[in-house]
């Protein structure tokens, strides 16, 4: 009797271990959010070497942001969601530059396409952006204030063009105080995005995040 | 004649602080970024205009080693300086933003990092050649004898220390791709404590005081031996 008991014991045990591990992958509901502008440049030339926000890998053509928040989408199954305005973005550099430094300048908050409405579905949300001059682009302000991710684990990524995160990490902080704001987020440069060790990287960053986490 | 000098002494440690503050665009904001490069470069004006008598003598005398490695230095920092001024005012985003010449263009941007960068380095040598003279103007207003053991040991091993550590926080900040012009936007840590950013910056400024120190025991050590 008491060996059938703990063989049953045993047995509910493991088989509750076999159901805990992908529950508790999936316990962590994924959203990632990115802003992403590609750029129009010559794929042939130097020009893309200089670095511009444009990827070509495997014949598709995607921001760099936009890259990377497909491979964080691919190890963790979570959900994508771009954050897109109203009024498009230049897509040459050199207008970008200035368009993006008016915006900062004047203090615009563009509007936004669409809002997400189920936020509640989520527990985690990675958060991806470029760095427009030193600061996260003002979409992502639009983005912060309109959204609310109190209790909500933040994780940022970014593909800048040398200033890593920036000031952006304090600015995500001021704007979602309740949030819980990972700080080792995934800074890549975005002359480095498109090489072939890219996706490992991002694997390697995100098994160190839930090692962190755990 | 004295009080001239104090006040020049002072108005060049008063500059070496805003060259630091300069550098650590990120410890201040892009508005007073501004006003300090505008205050520095009054007060190169300045600088310059207080030293009327070097420039007189330029044409006049011999040239040796040492005067033609101080006029070779000054003479780049001339032109590291236009160059950063220049860019500096043609990227203003909040003094001088709708000027005829505004441009935020990657390669002005890229000039101005290099030029202030190069310009960090040539000051640095610019203050090694003028070193003995600050020290003498130190023991003087401190009553401190010029061959004490304070002078001739402790500092000296003391500033040694520190400018090694300067050449460690060279690489350690990579440094070196923003005078090459390879780096598009500058990376500034926005967590780190202000002292250490102007420690490290100020380590840094020392080794370049001491290269140049260096090079001039280099040359008077060259001149002595032909002797």
């Amino acid at each position: 009797m008491k060996k059938i008991f703990i063989l049953l014991l045993a047995v509910t045990f493991s088989s509750l271990n076999a159901i805990a591990e992908p529950v508790n992958s999936h316990a962590q509901r994924t959203l990632i959010v990115y802003f992403s502008q590609p750029e129009n440049v010559k794929l042939d030339g130097v020009d893309g070497v200089s670095g511009a926000s444009i990827l070509q890998k495997n014949g598709q053509i995607s921001g760099s942001t936009q890259y990377l928040a497909q491979i964080i989408q691919r190890y963790t199954g979570g959900e994508l969601f771009r954050i897109e305005t109203v009024t498009p973005y230049p897509t040459q550099h050199e207008p970008l530059l200035r368009y993006a430094e008016q915006e900062q300048r004047d203090n615009r908050y563009p509007e936004l396409k669409t809002k997400i409405d189920n936020l509640t579905d989520y527990d985690r949300v990675f958060i991806g952006y470029p760095i427009w001059w030193y600061k996260m682009p003002m979409p992502l302000y639009s983005f912060l204030q309109q959204h609310d991710l109190s209790g909500k684990t933040l994780i940022p990524f970014t593909s800048h063009g040398g200033s890593r995160f920036s000031d952006s990490l304090r600015e995500i902080k001021r704007l979602q105080p309740d949030a819980r704001l990972v700080t080792q987020g995934l800074a890549i440069s975005r002359d480095d995005v498109a090489d072939d060790g890219t996706v490992t990287r991002v694997g390697d960053w995100l098994n160190k995040l839930t090692s962190v986490q755990q | 004649m004295r009080r001239k000098y104090q006040c020049q002494v002072l108005s060049d440690v008063i500059m070496l602080f805003i060259l630091l503050s300069l550098m650590g665009f990120h410890l201040w904001s892009e508005y007073i970024h501004e006003w300090l490069g505008t205050i520095l470069f009054l007060m190169v004006m300045l600088h310059v205009g207080l030293n009327t008598h070097w420039l007189q003598k330029l044409f006049q005398g011999e040239y040796c080693a040492f005067r033609i490695l101080q006029l070779s230095i000054n003479a780049l920092l001339l032109l590291l300086f236009l160059s950063a001024v220049i860019s500096g005012v043609m990227l203003s985003r909040h003094l001088l933003p709708d000027l005829v010449i505004h441009s935020s263009s990657d390669l002005v941007r890229k000039v101005h990092m290099a030029s202030v960068h190069w310009l960090q380095i040539i000051i640095a040598l610019h203050l090694g050649i003028h070193w003995r003279m600050l020290a003498n103007f130190f023991c003087k207003i401190w009553h401190i004898s010029p061959v004490s053991v304070l002078m001739t040991r402790i500092l000296p091993l003391i500033f040694s220390v520190i400018a090694v550590y300067g050449i460690y926080a060279f690489m350690q900040r990579e440094r070196l791709p923003y005078l090459f012009f390879q780096v598009d936007f500058a990376f500034f840590d926005f967590d780190e404590s202000m002292f250490l950013f102007y420690w490290d910056f100020f380590a840094i400024t020392l080794s370049g005081a001491y290269l140049s120190q260096i090079l001039i025991w280099l040359m008077t050590f060259r001149q002595r031996a032909r002797r």
